[in-house]
């Protein structure tokens, strides 16, 4: 029997297709990537009962299993590399319990930022999210990816505690306290714990780009919507001069969303998405600026905002690179009363992509770092841009920090024509340029994506021989998307 | 020339002594017995079943470590790591074995701006806590006190009530160095790819999950040698002053930045919203109910002082049991004066409602942040032993609390120590999201009852039915893992973690030889309590995943079998002892 007919017995043949046409869109993505073949057949599962008859099915006839849950990607992560079957959990889309005492709210990995949000908004609630992603991204995904929160007030803990997967093997487990007999409807646990059993698998699925095995759904904190907000803009000439002020105000836990960005970000993010709006904002917006939301709670919301205004000023007062605080960034009226909301939500769905507006196209170079290391970085890429011919008063920077300062994300954007190959070139010749540079200074790549993965797989070594024997454990077969990670 | 044993060969030997130097290696009986146990509990379940060592090693640092495994995988010689062996659990279990103390590696290294310390496997937390103290940062110190290796119990435990802002241990392991069963060095996290151990994820899949689960491997996958921690900001005009207090010492608070608050509530409903609702709205360091018998314990000077009290107030106690229980708050501010008024004021607001009544408090600490207090918990009977220690929700912790006072009322108590209907203790952990619920017993080792009647017996079985509870009730539990009956919970939980479980051990250490074996308690049982498989309803480890048949490389390759494990003698001794 054809795999395509097999796979219709499990799903129904509505939801399985095998033609160029439907394969055609998973063998791209906003990567610079080239994916050079298609998938065999792309399959629409609808529940975690599925999920698991098509891993097995994959198993028994070695076929790479490719999950994918958001509709656009950055990556690479989701292309087919080795051919197999594309599996894409968009059907899986149900908020399936929300846990209101303990803030905890159980999601499929087809539920998108889009979704969750408004429905969190609704009983006062919000889950912490990175910077406007797509409305249509995964929310799992996301935070499989570990993708970095604007918000590092919460970093104390995971964001998502047990999670169903079906491993590569084709095993179907419970991670966490959801891990108890008779999880969900009846047992005592309401999976609140990431941990067990036995050992913390949960970290095996978390940056493996699927390679580990498919999430049938996950267990997400939530936190309260701020009764009140108050944005704070604090300006700089130099990206160095942020760090200081940035170092003292996390340290002391100021505020609720902190983060740095230079005037090409919020060109970007403040405009309409006109090219004049752009234009102005880029002329206007001062170089750098840290973005700061303090937030009250349910509870006395003006005397928390009153404390840590003051421990601001006491802050900016003592740093003499601060130029300005305000409360208001030229160029962009009324930003201040929308930046809370904008923050805490998706990029509108109707509107092009922020990253993707000023080119069609963007390349995100991403990594972990101190933010102390923040200027000398900054210099590098900037040098090697220019050197490639990029220009660099187009380069995007977006510095989060990370617990409380201990630690950032830094991420430089490159926006680049899809359709002129010779400005994609560059774009990549310089992000592997400087990602190399980045690399010999000690930036360190947690999240080594497709074209980065041998560079930081080779140098750890001892590491990589050991996940890869995890691995065999997991995905005996190597079935779950090959050609990712370093398997 | 020290006498080598019969089962260490005089070879293996020598080529440990080359390693470290004569001074540091020893078969001397009299050194090898005291590493049968820790420090954390005597008389008690978890000793069953643990051996002294033939040898004793004293690596100075990570490359002594790898060249001893490395002996150890040349002659098949089972080793144990140990830290500051204050953990019952990591004592040996194979006779002969190695054990491989690491007191001498006690390294602590600071990157203080990023709040980050690097310590060796022989570090203790009073030092790491007192210097993070001198740099604006804190810790928590673990309930069973400061004298506990860092790494240790990082791997293992790591609750406290300041978990409640702190997080979980495994979130706060950054940088790794870990020399696998094997003998190879590998680094996790930043350490991968450059010497700065910052940062702990990645790169890519996280390999920090082989590290522990809810509970730790107890030494099983190979051996920490320097681990860097995750600090958290304290920043304290004024330092907390050491003062003594009779028996204790106690850390003195600043009371404008610092502060306990204990309240009397009236309901256990109450208790409940009180905790939500201050975790809802994020104040707060620790949040907690305290049990009646702790509040008693604090007040003790010792075991005649606790009885003289506890005793003749039973009546007062189970009459007021519904409001007997305290809601303990610490309140930080962290980010000024200001923040604790701001906290307080919403406190107050929120015990006004639910009906708290705030008592006295002594603005002191001697239990979270210097723990020093933890001989404690002794005082009541003199073995003791937490036949639980989980965290899931609030209602969770309830539940469990309910279920573990009902069977032990109604099987164990006596001889386990009454304590008047008391259902646990609760603390919230992850700023509310998930709670931490211990649940400890106490019992009188010198009571003579018998084997089979005595405290020690009665706890151990008490410690095996709470986890068939946990299955019964879909409740999860601290006792999965290495630490648990496996063949009990290994096909239950997950479904069936057991066989990954296995799997991945024997991935890391496919001759069995770091800290062996996986199923300890199932073989213990086997041999003590064969009744109890019927009673609790599990079969043994071995004869789920192995068809029965023995599986033990180590002990086959050096022909030994289980039962030579168990020596006479040393069950023999425990026995008169127990009575």
């Amino acid at each position: 029997m054809q795999i395509k007919a097999k796979l219709a017995e499990i799903v129904g043949k509505e939801h399985v297709d095998a033609t160029r046409k439907a394969l055609l869109p998973y063998s791209k993505d906003h990567s610079l990537l080239e994916c050079n073949g298609l998938a065999d057949v792309v399959v629409w599962p609808d529940d975690a009962d599925q999920v698991h008859k098509i891993v097995q099915l994959a198993n028994e006839i070695k076929m790479p299993v490719i999950p994918v849950s958001s509709e656009q990607h950055f990556h690479g992560s989701t292309l087919p590399k080795m051919g197999g079957i594309i599996m894409d959990l968009k059907r899986m889309n149900r908020i399936l319990d929300v846990d209101v005492p303990d803030r905890l709210v159980r999601i499929e990995p087809g539920v998108t930022w889009g979704q969750l949000q408004p429905e969190m908004n609704k009983i006062g609630h919000r889950v912490v999210m990175p910077l406007m992603p797509l409305a249509s991204s995964s929310v799992v995904s996301s935070l499989l990816e570990r993708e970095v929160p604007t918000n590092p007030r919460y970093e104390y803990g995971e964001p998502m505690t047990s999670n169903e997967v079906i491993w590569g093997s084709g095993m179907r487990f419970r991670t966490g306290s959801a891990s108890v007999p008779g999880f969900p409807d009846k047992a005592d646990s309401r999976g609140g714990n990431p941990e067990g059993p036995g050992t913390n698998w949960y970290r095996f699925f978390q940056g493996a780009e699927g390679t580990m095995g498919v999430v049938t759904w996950s267990i997400v904190k939530f936190e309260y919507l701020p009764e009140l907000d108050k944005t704070y803009f604090i300006t700089f000439d130099k990206i160095g001069d942020a760090i200081e002020p940035l170092y003292q105000m996390q340290r002391r836990m100021i505020g609720n969303e902190c983060l740095l960005i230079n005037n090409q970000v919020g060109a970007l993010i403040f405009g309409d998405g006109s090219d004049k709006t752009y234009q102005a904002l880029k002329r206007q917006l001062p170089p750098w600026f840290i973005v700061l939301v303090l937030s009250g709670p349910p509870r006395s919301p003006e005397a928390k905002l009153a404390y840590e205004k003051k421990a601001l000023d006491e802050v900016c007062a003592n740093q003499p690179t601060v130029l300005r605080v305000d409360e208001s960034l030229p160029g962009a009226v009324g930003l201040e009363r929308k930046l809370p909301g904008m923050l805490r939500n998706p990029w509108p769905a109707e509107r092009t992509y922020w990253k993707h507006q000023l080119k069609g196209e963007c390349e995100d170079l991403l990594f972990i770092a101190k933010m102390e290391q923040a200027a000398a970085f900054t210099e590098l890429v900037t040098e090697t841009a220019g050197a490639h011919g990029y220009d660099v008063r187009q380069m995007g920077v977006y510095l989060q920090p990370i617990e409380q300062g201990r630690a950032c994300h830094m991420e430089y954007q490159f926006y680049y024509d899809p359709e002129d190959e010779t400005d994609k070139a560059m774009v990549k010749a310089l992000y592997m340029d400087a990602a190399a540079k980045l690399f010999e200074q000690g930036a360190f790549f947690s999240r080594p994506y497709s074209l980065l993965s041998p560079m930081v797989f080779d140098k750890a070594r001892g590491y990589t021989n050991t996940i890869t024997k995890v691995k065999e454990v997991l995905d005996p077969n190597y079935i779950m998307c090959p050609g990712n990670v370093c398997f | 020339m020290p006498k080598v044993t019969e089962k260490v060969s005089k070879a293996a030997y020598n080529a440990l002594q080359n390693i470290v130097g004569p001074e540091w290696v020893t078969d001397d009986v009299a050194i090898t017995e005291s590493y049968v146990k820790g420090g954390e509990i005597h008389d008690c379940i978890y000793q069953r079943g643990q051996q002294p060592p033939g040898v004793v090693v004293m690596p100075k640092d990570t490359e002594e470590v790898q060249k001893i495994v490395k002996v150890c995988m040349r002659y098949h010689l089972p080793y144990t790591p140990i830290g500051a062996f204050w953990g019952v659990h990591c004592g040996g279990k194979v006779p002969f074995h190695v054990s491989i103390d690491l007191s001498r590696m006690r390294s602590l290294e600071w990157d203080e701006k990023h709040m980050v310390a690097m310590v060796g496997p022989g570090q203790i937390h009073s030092p790491l806590q007192a210097e993070a103290q001198e740099r604006g940062l804190y810790t928590m110190t673990p309930g069973g006190g400061s004298q506990a290796a860092v790494i240790g119990n990082m791997l293992t435990c790591n609750y406290s009530p300041l978990n409640y802002r702190l997080g979980l241990a495994t979130r706060r392991i950054l940088g790794v160095e870990w020399v696998l069963p094997n003998g190879e060095l590998i680094r996790l996290g930043s350490l991968a790819t450059s010497d700065d151990p910052y940062w702990g994820e990645g790169p890519g899949p996280d390999l920090r999950g082989l590290l522990r689960g809810y509970l730790g491997w107890w030494g099983k996958v190979g051996i920490i040698t320097k681990m860097a921690i995750k600090m958290h900001p304290l920043f304290l005009p004024e330092r907390m002053k050491p003062v003594e207090r009779g028996m204790l010492s106690t850390l003195e608070f600043p009371d404008n930045r610092i502060k306990w608050y204990n309240f009397r509530m009236p309901s256990e409903d109450a208790m409940r919203d009180a905790m939500r609702e201050i975790s809802r709205c994020e104040i707060g360091a620790a949040v907690m109910r305290v049990p009646t018998i702790w509040r008693y314990r604090g007040k003790s000077r010792s075991r005649e002082d606790f009885w003289s009290k506890w005793g003749p107030d039973e009546k007062k106690i189970r009459d007021s049991r519904a409001t007997s229980s305290v809601c303990r708050v610490l309140l930080i501010g962290y980010t000024s004066e200001e923040q604790l008024q701001y906290e307080e004021s919403v406190l107050m607001g929120i015990m006004d409602e639910v009906g708290g009544e705030l008592g006295r408090t002594k603005q002191s600490d001697q239990s979270w942040i210097k723990n020093a207090d933890s001989a404690g918990m002794w005082w009541p009977a003199g073995g003791y032993v937490s036949v639980e220690f989980v965290v899931e929700t609030l209602e969770h912790s309830f539940a469990r609390g309910k279920t573990l006072l009902a069977e032990k009322e109604s099987k164990f108590t006596p001889p386990l120590v009454d304590e008047y209907g008391e259902e646990g203790w609760i603390q919230m952990t992850d700023m509310g999201h998930t709670s931490y619920f211990e649940f400890l017993i106490q019992w009188d080792p010198e009571h003579p009852l018998g084997k089979y009647e005595s405290g020690e017996y009665k706890a151990w079985e008490h410690w095996v039915a709470s986890q068939r509870t946990a299955i019964d009730h879909g409740q999860f539990t601290a006792n999965i893992g290495s630490l648990s009956v496996m063949g009990l919970t290994g096909p239950a939980f997950g479904p069936n973690y057991g066989v990954i479980y296995d799997k991945v051990r024997q991935a890391v250490d496919p001759l069995d030889i770091s800290n062996p074996p996986l199923d300890l308690h199932d073989r213990v049982i086997d041999e003590f309590a064969p009744k109890w498989k019927e009673d609790y309803d599990f079969q043994t480890w071995t004869d789920l995943m192995h068809d029965g048949k023995e599986w033990w490389k180590v002990l086959t390759s050096r022909g030994i079998e289980w039962k030579d494990c168990l020596p006479e003698w040393y069950w023999d001794r425990d026995d008169k002892e127990i009575g």
